[in-house]
Formats: structure tokens, sequence, C-alpha cells
């Protein structure tokens, strides 16, 4: 305290603070063993919160993050950096893209992101002298920068912001890096007892730094850098003019000039280097965006979540109880011990219980969103039980609960591979459930459609979707793997090898790439794998022109349902389809197939929904012919049928349960509620009372 | 093991002491072995494709050699690259190349081969779009300017200046009059859509590629002006009006069709803004204009087709993607008479239906004596065919008889030229498109998917007298593997005698109407 004191007194004209530190202005006696503590309890707070914040993002953004890097590219050549640098702010956007792929181990990437927060309060430490409880003012800057990463759900898919994750953390630290140089500088200018030459020499130096990092701050970093511009025009060193007693005046002219300089400057800065950058480097900026480069824009086609840009709005206004702390320091000096006791609840209240406040408020919070995540990553992994496993046995009496178009389709997929999907289809609860976020309309084309086409061998739609949202969002890993396998699968060999090697250039995928180099040039090896060889089987069929117009379950299932193909697995996609289409013309003669295909394979048994969907379409046309039996109709073909006494029994049970009193006069929902527990489980529930799935 | 000594090298990095001989060419990416360049090319870069832990070249022209070699990559500086052209054309034009490549440890010597300098300069510039071979979405489109004597490249216009999340904007068609860039065209279309026609230092955006009255009959044509074709010395633009599909194959390499269902030519005169039609029939779709550079004829192509199902339900959109295959393209030219603004009837000039084929893109060398073409098996959008190759027809000869079954020699099959002959020096498997003949007719560009079937590059290759053509090399650039990690098509190359100096950002002002 005597030493802080000691140097307050001293402290030059422009230089160092007044401002005294609230813990070591509050006592005078040595510090007991509660002293320490309570000194030390702000740092400890600092370190809990953020350590909080992180056991958070691992505990419940998991999969999120380890999307996002999926969802990101980083090439570690020049090329990908100059590419990068046509727009303002591509220097920041390569260090988000470089920082992203360690989510590839989410632990370390929050170990990284964790590493730049402590940075940033060190920095907001010595930058706002931020001693003592003050310290904890940095805490609201952390808890926005994660509200920033928490509140994205849906939006992961559709910002073009490349590094989106690392962006703002970066951007603010690189920005109070700069600040810190440009205090440096102008510590070192002391009017009252520096030569007048020397202390001018400075202050043009810092004023040059300020042009540089305005004018290259913008080129790198974008709008991130009028942070760090607008900081230092903040004079730390006002009181020190006020209060400049029996300094001559010629220098208390020079230490206001000293203090005009930055604000003219750096206003001026902020006011024309967007402006000139833009008339003389970015020919590919819009110039209504030159003022927002880099910052993510929350925008797509019509759609603006404003919500979403308010949080960084809010992340910027957390800097101005900082820059209060430069001027009105908390002065615990003098209060009694219960006013103190108050006054660091009150800023515990402030700058952590506040801003998490706020930060609960926006985390986006969607089971389903999150299950789609682990399914996606299952599907990938080939980890078709863990698909399954990603949802749960929800009931028809949970309103709330139900699955996506996406989640359905996942499902459907694991169950098809796994080759349960004609027993065990509808054990599931069916839904429909919205992926809208906010205004944000969320299209299976970009969400879970890539995936689902390349698994159903539908390569070039899949391969279409990727070069499309390559162009619209920006390339990704997952857009380069999924190109290089169709690629690959359609033995276009040299573009194959044209994506594994970018992907053998990135950190944490070359064990991937070169797993599936080994195919370049083999067909046999990819009709020998047990990941490829389903693939290479269901693509061989019905090559045609067509068009998806962007629902991809609509048309999975319409091709699917209408095509022919010898192979068994094709083959049972088409029935598969043809049963979920609820089109009595396309299932007889997929069943029929179906049964030609299998019936003399040893220990052959039809699967049950197949036999429920044969009982009821025979019993809602009976006098239709047969295809299956062609001189008899129906009616007299359910006679020959093999059908299982459990699905005739269940059959029976559903029509009487459906004709009785209390029963038959409910409305659909309620008769869905009512079903559901006896019957959600057979295809005649889904016949009847499933309906109006929308799929987008 | 041989030692190396002898020639004198230039300072660079040494060649091997050591190394095993091989008698196999390296499989060098650019393939540059034993191409022909310009006088005034920028220099040939490349590396080992399947990747070498170091890589050295020696380049030498008679007595003097020249070392390069960094990593996998080798880079001539371009000052001596200008020294070993210079003595190359004093001499038999070769450049020696010898290839060093190191893997493991063990140094490989590849058989030698050459690099051949022509007399014959090329235009300094060429201007390309820039597109991801993408469907519907196009972020990130530039026209860009790339100097051909050195790597500078930059952009003309890019569709994000004047792109807003809300309103995109695509634009095309960039189009030279006489390789003259201070008379260009090129259309920006949806959010401010309109075609910017500068035309010696009067930069104006006009409405010809959206939607317009046709001249005389008040009848409204049903799209705007799409691929351009300038007179070669008047203000006058020939163009096709189309409208353009395209639909995707669930399976096949090609992965889309794009198809017109509508396209007619039309001509405007940039001053007067007027806008002449030509003959108009709906079965008829006229596309791709090219002027002969005298001015004197307007070729072109043309499909005939007529609905196959007369079911009225199926319309002749979806009748033409059931038949898409069916879809011919022949190539015409019809006189123009400059006073009047008045096209004669057409002539055949190649029947490429009779053989089962489809012919497109015409363009006419300078003197006026060739014809060159693509010819695919079927449809107006060779890009995405690999089939399609270049073709030439001599102008200056005539054919002996009408193509086989041409019936009428009065009509539309009549055919007065000679048979086509492959460019078969420079056709590939891939497939080969867009192409541009240099201002002093030695050399051509043009778009090929060779490499990897999928992204278009430009390439370039010499005529020698007798009409052949050198193996084509693919365009320069400062580091080898640039194309290799390049995710964007090269659309439409064309030759330009000078950078275009109008800005991008002046470029979006005026599509702004400011």
């Amino acid at each position: 305290m005597k030493n802080n004191k000691a140097k307050t007194k001293h402290t030059p004209l422009g230089a160092n603070p007044v401002a005294t530190p609230v813990a070591e202005s509050t006592s005078t006696s040595s510090p007991g063993i509660m002293g320490r503590i309570g000194t030390l309890l702000p740092s400890a707070l600092v370190v809990l919160t953020i350590a909080v914040l992180c056991v958070s993002l691992f505990t419940q953004e998991w999969e999120m993050l380890y999307r996002s890097q999926e969802l990101s590219l980083f090439i570690p050549t020049q090329q990908f950096y100059d590419g990068m640098q046509i727009y303002p702010g591509g220097t920041l956007s390569w260090l988000g893209c470089w920082a992203t792929q360690f989510f590839y181990h989410p632990q370390w990437g929050i170990a990284l992101m964790a590493l730049f927060w402590f940075n940033i309060v060190a920095l907001m430490k010595y930058n706002f002298r931020l001693k003592g409880w003050n310290l904890l003012f940095s805490l609201p800057v952390i808890i926005m920068l994660m509200t920033c990463i928490v509140q994205t759900g849906y939006w992961i898919y559709y910002t073009k912001l490349q590094g989106y994750f690392f962006v703002p953390t970066l951007g603010i630290l690189l920005s109070l890096y700069a600040l810190t140089l440009y205090r440096l500088i102008q510590k070192r200018i002391c009017w009252q007892s520096g030569s007048t030459a020397v202390n001018l020499a400075l202050l043009a130096v810092s004023m040059l730094w300020l042009v540089v990092f305005a004018w290259k701050g913008y080129q790198w970093m974008g709008a991130w850098s009028f942070l760090g511009v607008g900081l230092m025009l903040i004079p730390d060193s006002l009181k020190d003019i006020i209060r400049g007693k029996g300094t001559p005046n010629s220098k208390r002219l020079m230490a206001s000039l000293a203090l005009v300089c930055p604000i003219i400057i750096g206003g001026l800065c902020l006011q024309l280097v967007p402006r000139l950058a833009y008339d003389h480097i970015y020919c590919q900026t819009q110039i209504g965006t030159i003022y927002q480069a880099c910052m993510p824009s929350f925008q797509f086609s019509a759609t603006t979540n404003e919500s979403m840009k308010g949080v960084y709005y809010v992340l910027f206004l957390t800097f101005l109880p900082l820059i209060a702390c430069l001027y009105l320091p908390i002065q615990e000096m003098g209060l009694t011990k219960w006013r103190k006791a108050f006054c660091r609840i009150l800023i515990v209240a402030v700058t952590i219980g506040g801003p998490a406040y706020l930060m609960n408020l926006h985390w986006y919070h969607n089971d389903n969103f999150q299950r789609e995540l682990v399914m996606n990553r299952c599907v990938e992994e080939e980890n078709w039980e863990g698909t399954l496993e990603a949802i749960p046995a929800w009931t028809e009496t949970d309103t709330l609960q139900q699955p996506s178009r996406v989640m359905v389709m996942m499902k459907n997929l694991a169950l098809f591979r796994l080759g349960r999907i004609g027993d065990e289809m509808f054990n599931y609860l069916e839904g429909a459930r919205d992926q809208m976020m906010d205004s944000l309309q969320v299209r299976m084309t970009q969400v879970g459609g890539k995936l689902l086409y390349y698994n159903y061998g539908k390569l070039n739609f899949c391969y279409r979707w990727c070069m499309e949202d390559g162009v619209e969002f920006g390339w990704k890993v997952e857009h380069l793997r999924f190109m290089a396998r169709c690629a690959l699968l359609k033995s276009e060999w040299k573009v194959a090898e044209k994506y594994l090697n970018l992907l053998k250039k990135t950190r944490y995928h070359r064990a991937w790439a070169e797993r599936y180099e080994k195919f370049i040039g083999h067909p046999e090896l990819m009709r020998e794998d047990p990941n490829l060889a389903p693939i290479c089987q269901l693509k061989e069929f019905g090559d045609r022109l067509d068009g998806d117009n962007t629902l991809v379950e609509l048309y999975l299932l319409r091709t699917f349902a209408n095509g022919h193909g010898a192979d068994p697995i094709y083959q049972e996609a088409t029935l598969m389809c043809s049963l979920i289409m609820k089109d009595i013309d396309l299932f007889w003669p997929r069943l029929y197939e179906y049964v030609q295909m299998h019936a003399k394979e040893p220990g052959f048994h039809m699967p049950r929904h197949y036999q429920e969907a044969a009982l009821l379409y025979s019993m809602l046309e009976p006098n239709r012919p047969s295809i299956m039996w062609p001189d008899v109709n129906n009616a007299e073909a359910m006679k020959r049928f093999p059908f299982d006494e459990s699905v005739k029994r269940s059959y029976e049970s559903f029509m009487n349960f459906n004709g009785r009193a209390d029963i038959a006069p409910l409305p659909e929902q309620q008769k869905r509620i009512a079903f559901q527990p006896y019957y959600g489980n057979t295809f005649y529930y889904f016949y009847f009372l499933v309906r109006g799935q929308k799929t987008n | 093991m041989i030692l190396l000594g002898g020639m004198a090298s230039c300072s660079g990095p040494s060649v091997p002491s050591q190394f095993t001989t091989v008698d196999s060419l390296p499989a060098i990416y650019p393939d540059y072995i034993d191409v022909t360049v310009p006088s005034n090319m920028a220099p040939l870069t490349f590396m080992i494709e399947e990747g070498a832990d170091d890589l050295v070249a020696r380049l030498s022209v008679g007595e003097k050699a020249w070392t390069f070699g960094s990593a996998n990559e080798v880079c001539p500086s371009p000052e001596a690259w200008e020294e070993m052209k210079a003595l190359a054309l004093k001499g038999d034009g070769s450049i020696g190349v010898e290839v060093y490549a190191q893997q493991g440890g063990q140094w490989t010597k590849f058989r030698d081969f050459h690099f051949y300098v022509s007399a014959d300069s090329i235009d300094p510039y060429i201007s390309y779009r820039l597109i991801s071979p993408s469907y519907v979405t196009y972020e990130g489109l530039t026209i860009n300017q790339r100097c051909l004597e050195n790597y500078d490249e930059s952009v003309i216009y890019s569709n994000m200046i004047n792109t807003t999340e809300k309103d995109g904007q695509c634009i095309n068609c960039h189009s030279y009059q006489n390789y003259d860039p201070n008379r260009l065209q090129f259309h920006a279309r949806q959010y401010l859509g309109g075609t910017v026609i500068s035309y010696d230092g009067h930069t104006e955006k006009h409405s010809i590629g959206v939607i317009l009255t046709i001249e005389d009959n008040g009848d409204t044509i049903k799209s705007g002006g799409v691929y351009p074709a300038w007179h070669p010395t008047e203000p006058l633009i020939a163009y096709s009006s189309n409208r353009t599909g395209q639909t995707f194959y669930t399976y096949d390499p090609q992965k889309i069709e794009v198809q017109d269902t509508y396209s007619d030519l039309i001509l405007y005169d940039i001053q007067s803004k007027k806008i002449y039609p030509l003959e108009k029939d709906t079965n008829d779709l006229d596309c791709f204009p090219a002027w002969s550079p005298d001015g004197k004829y307007l070729y072109y192509c043309s499909a005939h087709y007529e609905k196959h199902d007369s079911t009225p339900s199926i319309t002749k959109e979806m009748d033409l993607i059931v038949n898409y295959r069916d879809v011919h393209y022949n190539l015409y030219r019809r006189a123009f008479d400059l006073k009047s603004k008045k096209f004669g009837p057409r002539e055949m000039v190649y029947n490429a239906e009779a053989d089962g084929l489809s012919a497109t893109l015409p363009r006419i060398s300078p003197d006026g004596t060739l014809l060159l073409f693509t010819l695919g098996k079927y449809g107006i959008f060779h890009i995405w065919h690999n089939s399609s190759d270049l073709c030439m027809i001599d102008l200056n000869k005539t054919s002996d008889k009408a193509n086989e079954g041409d019936t009428d020699a009065t009509d539309r099959h009549a055919c007065a030229f000679p048979a086509p002959r492959p460019l078969d020096d420079v056709n590939s498997p891939e497939t080969e498109s867009y192409h541009s003949w240099s201002s002093n007719g030695k050399w051509i560009i043009f778009s090929s998917r060779r490499h990897d079937g999928n992204f278009t590059r430009p390439f370039i290759t010499h005529m020698n007298p007798d009409g052949s053509f050198t193996r084509p090399f693919e365009l320069p650039q400062a580091h080898p593997d640039y194309h290799l990690q390049f995710l964007r098509s090269y659309n439409i190359p064309e030759f330009m005698s000078g950078p275009v100096t109008i800005t991008p950002q002046e470029f979006a002002k005026i599509i702004q109407g400011k």
C-alpha cells in the first residue's frame, strides 16, 4: 500500500494513474490469513468463473464444439491465408480457423480458449488498472464471450464468419495487445519532468502506432480493431490534467494536446479507415458492411437475428465499467465492514451474476439440436447403435418432446444399415418438430441432408450440396470429406485425390484422408470395405436427371419408392420408402420383389412391419387382384400369406380398440395419445394416426 | 551412378552429385513437358505431382544453365526466365530441362525434356470469371484479369461488392471488342441487374441484360441478352437471349445438364440502345453468336427442337429434360449489312446433327480463315460434357457436297464448308470447351477439365504453320500447386491487349446507378 501510494504521488502527468485499488487501500495493518484470502479472493473468483465456464462448455457443448471443427477448415498454406485476405478481418478469421481445429479434441480447444480468456483478463488488469475487487470487472467481458459461443445453436450451420467461435475472443485479445503497446509508449511520456522534445517524439510514436493499428488492424481484424482504436482514444490520465496543480501552463497545454491528439486522430481513423480500405483494397466487400467486417451478421437470406447480434453489442458495452474503473475506482476506504461486504457482494452480482443471467438467457437450449449433433457424429462414425441410443423413448403424451425430421431420418438410416428397418422402424416416436431458431428456418440440405444423401448413395446430390454450401458458407472439413468419398465412389480419382490432399494438410484429418487414399484406383477395395460397400450397392441404380428442390426427405422417399434395383439393399430401400409413403400401389410390387429375393434364404422371416402393411392393405382393398398371387384377389391371398400370429392379433386388437365406444369418438390427436402405448410400434398406427410429417 | 559436371550453372540449388537415373519422364504438375510457350510468357513453375522431399531442375540453353528448386517446387526467377527465353530464341527455341527429385534420401534423375519458346508473342492479358463449379449458389464470383507476362492477377469486378445477404447478384459474360479492355461488357444479374458496357471511356449500365422491348414491332423478348459478341468495329453487340435451366444427374460424373428452353438472337446498338431482332422461331434454339473479323457474318449455333410429347400437361421444358440427348446444335452464319443492320438468310456451316453431334461456341480466327468450335454428343453447355472437344473448320475451303442427310440444298441443311477436324493435339478425354483466339491468331486459350474432370483450368496452345497445335500448357502460377488447392473454375478465358483500368469500386457505383 505504501509503495503504491508513493508511486501514485510521483505519477507524472499523462502517465501513471491515481486509481487506488480497493483491496490494497482498505487495510493499513499487516494482512492476516483472512486478509490474504480477501486479497486473493478476487483473483480466485476470476479463475473459478473461467473454470466454471470451461467445464460448462465441456459438459454441455461438447458435441457442438466438436461439430464446429467439422464445420470449419484450416489449411496451413500461404494460399489458404491469402484466400482469406480478400475481406477485412481476414487474418483474424484465419486465426479463428486455426484455433477452431483444436475442437477436434474439445478439451484442447476449450483449454486454448481458457488461455486466451486468462490472457484477456491479464491485459485488462494492466490496461484498466484493475486491482483488488475491481478485477472482477473483467469477467463480464469473458462471460459475454462465452455467451457468443453458447447462443449459436443452428447458426453453426449458417454463419458465414470463418473461425466464428474464436473470432470474438481473439478480436478482443489482439485489440488489448495493441492497446497495451500504445499504453506502454504513452506511459513513457512525462510532461512534468521529461524533455518536451522527447515527450513530443513519444507522443508522435504513439500516434503513429494508433494510425498504423487503425489501418492494419482493420485489414487484419476488421471491425474488431475499432475496439482497440476506441480504447486508445480514452485517456487514462484525465485526472492528472485536472489535478495537475503546480504544473506550468505550457506543460499543461502539452499534456492537453496529448489528450486531444488521440481523440482527433483516432476518431478520424475510425471514420476514414474503413472507407479508405474499401476504396483502395477491398473490392469484394459491400460498402454497407465495412463497419461490421469480421463480425457475425446472423443474417441468412431474409432472416436476421437481432437478439444474437445484441449479445455482441453487450460485449462491447462491458468495456464501459472497465473504462469507469480508470476514473472511478471503487473506494472501500472508510467503509464499515458490512458496507464493504455489501459492496463486494454487489460487485460480484454485477460482474458475475448479471452477465451469467444474460448468458443463461441466450444459451441455446434445445435437446433436439444436441441429439442431432450426437446422431450426426454417430452416423459419421458408422456407430449405428449409438445413433439409435440418441433417441429417447418419447411418447405422444410428451407434447413438447418429439424428434425433428432429420432425427427420424437418421434413425431410419441406422436401422436400415443394421438390417432392422422392417422390424423396428415404428418402435420410435414419429415427429416433425420444427428446427426453427427464432426466425431462422433450418433446412435439411444444411443440417443432415448431405449425410443422408451420401449414406443412401445419392452421391451427386451429396456432392452438390457440399459444393453449394461451400460456396455459400465457406469450405469446411465436412464438405471435403463428403466430396472426397463421393468422388471415390464414382471413380473420379483425380478430384478425390484433390480433396484428400487438402485434408492431408489439416492437423486432425490427415489420418482419415490417408485411410481413404488407399481406395484411389481401387473400386474393388471399396466393394469390400464394410462402410463403403453398402453405398456401392445403393449407388448403382437409377441414374437420371432430377432435382430435389431442397426437400431431402421427399426426394429420397420418392426416388427410392419409385426405383427398381436388383440389389437386396437397394430393393429394401424401395420397399421401406414405399411403406413410409403409405403408397399401396408401390408397396405391393416391392414386397413381391422382396419376397422373391429373400424367401429362399435359410431362416427367412418376413419383417414385422412389412407383414403389418400387407395385412392392412389386404383388408383395405380385399377385392384388388393380388400381386403376390395373381390368380386370386387380396382377400384370398391373405390366406396364403404366412402372417405371424402376433401380427394378426395386433391388427385385430388395433381394430377392436378403435371400435371401442370410448375410443371411436375421440378426435385424432387424442386417439394418438390413447393408441400410442399399445400400438405406437405398428404400421397401423403409423398409417392411420401419423400424418402431416412435414419435411424441410 | 553418375557424376555431374560440365556446364556452368547460375546461382541456385546445386544439382545432386549422386543420383539414380530412370528412363521415364517425371510426372510433373502442371504437365509442361515439351510444351511451347510464347516469347512473353511468365515462368513455368512445376512440381512432382506425387510429391518429393526435394526437387531440383536444371534449365539450360546451349552452354548456359540455371538451377532452381525448393522443397517440391521449381520456380524459375523472372530474370533468369527472361534471359533463357531470349537465348533460346537466338537458337532453336528450346530450353533443356533436367529434373532431379529426392524421395527418402535418394535422388532420382528423370529423362530430360524441353520447353520450347516461340517467337510469336501472346496478348499480355487474359480475363476470366472465377466461379466454383456449383449450381445455384454464387457467392464470391469475380471477373479477374491476369497478366500473362507475370503472375499478377486482379479483380475487374466482384459480385460481392454489390451483394447483400438478402439480395444476391450474379455476374457473367465479360466480353471485349477486338481485345480492347476499354471496350467491354459484362452482365450483373438479379440485384441491381443490368449490363455494364464501357466504350472508350464512357461506362454505363444498360438494361439489355434484363428485359426489353424489341424494336419495330413492340414485341417483348422472353429474356435479356445473355451471350454477347461484339461487332469487330461498330458499337454493336449481338446477343443470344436465353431462358436456361439445369437439372441434376443422380450419379453421372457430369453432374448436371444445362439446357436452353428458349433462345434467340438479337442485335443491340449500344449508342442508340435499339434492339434489332433476328429471325424468331420458337422451335429453333439459337445461341453463342460470334462475328467474323470483317464484321460481315454472324456465326452462331442453333438446334431445331420440336416437342416430342404432345400431351398438353407436358411443358416444353419438361419435354426437353426428358429428351435432352436429342438436342443437337448445328453451326450457321448470316451475312450482315451494316447500313441497314439487317441479316441475310442463314447458311449452314456445319451440320453436326447429321453426325449425331452438337456443335457450339463458334469463334473465327483473326484472319477469318478458321472456325474453332466445341463439339460434343448433345446439348449446349459443353463445359459439363466430358465428350466435348475442340474442332476446326477451314473456312477457305469448300465442301464437295452437302453433308450426308441433307436432302434439301435450299434449306438449313445445305452446307458449303468442309467437315471439321478435331484438334487431336489439343483435346483430352475430359471436357474442352470455351476458347478464344489471340489477336495475332497464333495462340488459342481454352477451358479444360483434363486434370481432374471437375475444375476448369485455362490452357494455351500454339498453332503451327501447318495448322497443327503444340502440346497445350496450363496457365502458369507463381506456385505450381496453386490450382491443386484452388476450388474455383476458370470460366470464359478471353485475351485482352491490356488491363481493364476501371476499378471494381467504380463498376460498383455504376451498377448502383450512382
